[in-house]
């Protein structure tokens, strides 16, 4: 009914909140004491000595203010997570009087520190980038890296041997507009890995959209009265596009004929492959800035059904459309579904949207008490992860606005923000976990991209996240529980991707059935640790676990042991084992044929 | 004396003839012009009619230029020449012509009519208007006579007289896009010209900022009605109507708070504002305020004002916000049967038959929803690439 404010959707205004120090509670609330939960380890692990750059601080245009995503990946197979952390431009370097940006793959050192070999490894990229897909598209057993960009794509092929090419013209994916959070999936069950790239805004970098513009189409370049960088709203917006895979290193763009390529331009940010209704066959999830989000059944045929609105994805729970920034996908209730986190802009709360089956999902946030802590926040990367292991998943939000001038008014919001983290209570309940001064939840960082992951080994969900104009940080998981853990490193077998990504993991315990899901994509245009991580509470055994492979065929095993990261191949059953704690290195597989 | 009798009953008859062919009015040659039609100006007026017949109208205009030196007193042969030119859109030589003709024979409708046609043309509207009346009283059916008149006087800035003409225009022609068009217009500028009075009256007035705060909010120039508005405020805190002008302005800016200041001091003024008290509630809500009050000033809003269907909807909003969606049925009902095509209806329509277990109704409300949506996002993308596209091909 009233005329909107600012390029982003949120839910109006709300009243100001500050901390005893009156600082907006975004960038301040914290308190002296309580569980330690991360530390912040960026500078020792030598992640800080990179930055990511968004054109100028100032943002005086959108293009400067998405950041960039993170990826998870084992890219030399020597079974540690290595990260690589996406950059984006100056206009210095855009005009060729200056180097590029660079991004970054840190090299993984086994004890703590990171070396950035991106240089010797060739993913420097150099082109203005947003997201990451990790993704090993021509199953040789090695990942691969999907690189988006406001311009041409890079696809990274990794050589097997510390370094990476890029085959994306040759594979036909570079696009050359505005692309955002991709992700890998086998949409259509021939064991290749697909890849989806939603379209953001047309931009033009000789004719950018500032007010006036030709390619602002009304003024939506104010935020509370006051000016600020035009769109999304009022922009153009560009198209989603869906590859499948030909098997031969190449792609072919299939969007239209399989009713994925957003035909009215939403303003894509982040997508996802997950199987939502547990058909075997994944989804596909779009989180739409300021425009509805795409729920996209997968009818088995190559093509699917828009269920945007009928599954309820579309709008939140108040029928309006949100800024929707990331997806996080887990089973909260550990009811066996799949449910949704997305984040949103500033004065709007987050919002999870209960699985109940059938692809009917419902807004809950009120009800398991998400909404009125994340309204002030501005959230980009998200995850579901089991931070304490108690076999329950908890929540983890990145955030940071993108106008720099929130700092020079009260709005109750900042530039920089701590990020949240939300303890599941039985899966009823979300409690904040509160921001002890000096660890990694009172960080006041501006974030974009956040990967998860056990970086170190341990059983321990650790995180990554990406800030915009500043160094990355690293939170270390140090949670003081003494839970019990185990995970899975999955290997598909020929009629499955190689990554196994698609597949899910039912885990049976003495207490409870925990679902996990092999993943590429999601957060905010990041990508996730593809192992599989259950925490299992005080429970020192499993007693089963079913691995639903993406060929169909089902494997059940039973781990011998817990606190323990498993390698398992499809039809094969466990073929190694690391136990951290138990200070050994990889081992064989101890009974192979219990596998099924 | 047979012969000049002859040659009379000729020219008659083919005054007669130039008239017929033209408008069926018959108009008689003056006594001087019988001596000119000779069998000369018979075959001329012969050619030019052939000539006009096969569409030949330059070879019509040379037949009569030549038959009218050969007969200058041949008023209806004038007459005709100046169709000829005004169909050719020569209104300088079709003017000259016509109103040659009509000072030998000021009896002519026709050509009155195309004189006064041809001097709205020229731009020469003022002599254009006697005429054009002339016309239209003699015939006060003729559409493209009375559409002539109409626009001669709005031309003219004689709108309230072009008024009637219209009315009765549109009474034969109810569905002429361009004669409703004119009547807005000319509805317009009475308008302004009546709201212009005022400010000549006294430009510090109450009424005079309200009606310019109006002029600037219906250019969306927000701003500058605050600052009138503001000043109505000042003059007269206390009359009705000042304040919801300012608490309309916020809240069509979004400025909730703001809004639901100035909506509290209208109601001060005017308990019975429906409009307001329903705003004041909209703007509750909209500014996550207590969902209760909003329901509480939605309900006197309705009690008073139960056809008010916005204040139905925001009613449903707060009461499915409180968990009270049962209560919320009848008013989105309601709201659904004036308004079938607003999506948000079906979307609250669908949670409160969810949260009554009707899940039937609940996904069909859902998939209304999800239709009207898309239809919206549709056009508004379709919109949205036209606008770019004219504007990136634009100098």
């Amino acid at each position: 009914m009233a005329a909107q404010q600012g390029g982003a959707s949120t839910a109006g205004v709300y009243a100001p909140l500050h901390d005893a120090e009156n600082r907006p509670i975004t960038a301040g609330g914290m308190v002296e004491k309580g569980p330690v939960v991360f530390e912040d380890i960026s500078r020792s692990s030598g992640l800080a000595t990179w930055k990511n750059i968004g054109g100028t601080p100032a943002k005086a245009l959108i293009v400067e203010s998405l950041g960039g995503g993170a990826g998870l990946l084992d890219y030399d197979n020597d079974g540690w997570l290595d990260i690589y952390l996406v950059n984006g431009m100056t206009y210095d370097a855009l005009s060729g009087k200056a180097p590029s940006p660079h991004a970054a793959l840190f090299h993984n050192n086994h004890d703590g520190t990171f070396t950035n070999v991106a240089e010797k490894a060739g993913v420097l990229n150099d082109r203005w980038g947003v997201g990451v897909a990790v993704g090993d598209y021509d199953n040789d057993g090695w990942p691969d890296l999907y690189v988006t960009n406001v311009g041409k794509n890079r696809l990274y092929h990794n050589n097997h041997d510390g370094t990476f090419t890029d085959v994306a013209e040759k594979a036909g994916v570079t696009l050359g507009t505005w692309s955002t959070g991709p992700t890998f999936g086998d949409y259509d069950g021939d064991g290749k890995l697909d890849l989806f790239v939603p379209g953001y805004a047309y931009y033009d970098f000789n004719d950018p959209p500032a007010a006036g513009s030709k390619w602002v189409v009304s003024n939506f370049c104010q935020y509370r009265g006051v000016s600020v960088f035009c769109g999304p709203r009022g922009l153009k917006g560009e198209h989603d596009h869906l590859f499948h895979n030909n098997g031969d290193g190449t792609f072919t763009d299939v969007s239209v004929k399989a009713g994925v390529a957003d035909s009215p331009g939403y303003f894509g940010l982040t997508s996802v492959f997950a199987d939502l209704n547990g058909d075997g066959r994944p989804e596909l999830l779009v989180a739409d800035d300021s425009t509805p989000n795409y729920l996209y059944r997968n009818k088995g045929d190559g093509t699917f059904e828009d269920l945007s609105f009928e599954s309820g994805y579309a709008v939140n729970g108040e029928g309006r459309d949100t800024a929707s920034m990331g997806i996080a996908l887990g089973d909260y209730e550990n009811n066996g579904k799949l449910d949704i986190l997305n984040t949103t802009f500033s004065d709007d709360y987050k919002v999870l949207y209960r699985n109940e089956g059938d692809l009917s999902f419902t807004d809950v946030s009120r009800d398991v008490g998400l909404a009125v802590t994340t309204i002030p926040f501005l959230s980009w990367g998200d995850g579901f992860i089991d931070y304490d292991n108690d076999g329950w998943k908890d929540i983890f939000i990145a955030s940071g606005h993108v106008y720099p001038e929130v700092d020079r008014h009260d709005w109750g919001t900042s530039f920089a923000e701590r990020p949240l983290l939300f303890r599941n209570v039985s899966g009823k309940k979300f409690e904040l976990v509160p921001a002890v001064k000096n660890t990694g939840l009172a960080v006041v960082i501006p974030a974009r991209g956040a990967a998860f992951g056990d970086l170190f080994n341990d059983g321990k969900i650790d995180i990554v996240l990406n800030n915009i104009d500043a160094p990355p940080t690293l939170l270390r998981n140090v949670d003081d529980d003494h839970h019990h853990w185990i995970e899975f490193r999955l290997l598909g077998g020929p009629k499955s991707p190689r990554d196994a990504v698609g597949t899910t993991v039912y885990l049976k315990s003495s207490t409870q059935t925990q679902r996990g899901d092999v993943l590429s994509g999601g957060s905010f245009a990041s990508s996730n640790d593809p192992r599989v991580h259950f925490g299992l509470g005080d429970a020192k055994t499993v007693d089963a676990i079913e691995i639903h492979w993406p060929s169909r065929a089902l494997d059940k095993i039973r781990p011998p042991a817990v606190d323990r990261i498993y390698t398992v191949e499809e039809g094969k059953g466990i073929t190694s084992e690391l136990c951290g704690s138990c200070r050994l290195p990889m081992v064989p597989s101890a009974k192979p044929g219990e596998s099924k | 004396m047979n012969h000049r009798l002859h040659k009379a009953r000729k020219a008659r008859t083919l005054a007669a003839l130039l008239c017929l062919s033209l408008s069926a009015i018959a108009v008689y040659a003056q006594a001087s012009s019988d001596e000119e039609v000779t069998p000369q100006v018979q075959a001329l007026y012969a050619q030019a009619k052939a000539a006009q017949q096969r569409g030949d109208n330059t070879e019509a205009i040379e037949k009569y230029r030549a038959m009218l030196k050969l007969a200058p007193h041949l008023a209806p042969a004038y007459n005709n020449l100046g169709r000829l030119y005004f169909n050719e859109r020569d209104y300088e030589h079709a003017a000259q012509v016509l109103k040659h003709g009509l000072e030998l024979n000021p009896d002519m409708p026709t050509a009155s009519a195309l004189l006064g046609m041809s001097y709205h043309e020229l731009g020469d509207d003022a002599q254009a208007e006697p005429l054009l009346e002339a016309a239209v009283r003699a015939n006060p059916n003729d559409d493209n006579l009375q559409m002539a008149l109409v626009r001669n006087l709005v031309d003219l800035g004689n709108y309230e007289a072009a008024t009637p003409y219209l009315r009765s225009y549109l009474e034969r022609n109810p569905k002429d896009q361009q004669a409703w068009y004119l009547l807005g217009k000319t509805y317009l500028q009475l308008s302004e010209d009546a709201l212009g009075k005022i400010n000549q009256i006294d430009p510090n007035s109450v009424t005079a900022h309200i009606v310019a705060g109006e002029i600037d909010e219906s250019m969306h120039n927000y701003d500058g009605a605050l600052v009138e508005y503001k000043k109505a405020a000042d003059l007269a805190p206390q009359q009705p109507g000042t304040h919801e002008h300012m608490g309309n302005t916020f809240w069509v800016t979004g400025k909730w708070e703001s809004a639901e200041t100035e909506f509290k001091a209208e109601l001060k003024n005017n308990l019975n504002n429906c409009t307001a008290r329903w705003k004041l509630a909209n703007a509750t809500l909209e500014a996550n305020g207590s969902t209760e009050d909003a329901l509480s000033g939605l309900n006197q809003a309705i009690e008073r004002c139960p056809k008010l269907m916005q204040a139905r909807v925001d009613r449903a909003r707060a009461l499915i916000k409180l968990s009270r969606q049962k209560e919320a049925l009848p008013d989105l009902l309601m709201a659904e049967q004036e308004s079938p095509k607003e999506p948000s209806i079906h979307f609250l329509l669908s949670q409160v038959y969810k949260a009554d277990g009707k899940t039937a109704e609940a996904h069909q409300e859902l998939r209304t929803y999800a239709d009207l949506q898309r239809e919206a996002s549709e056009a508004v993308a379709g919109q949205a690439s036209d606008a770019i596209s004219i504007k990136s091909t634009s100098h």
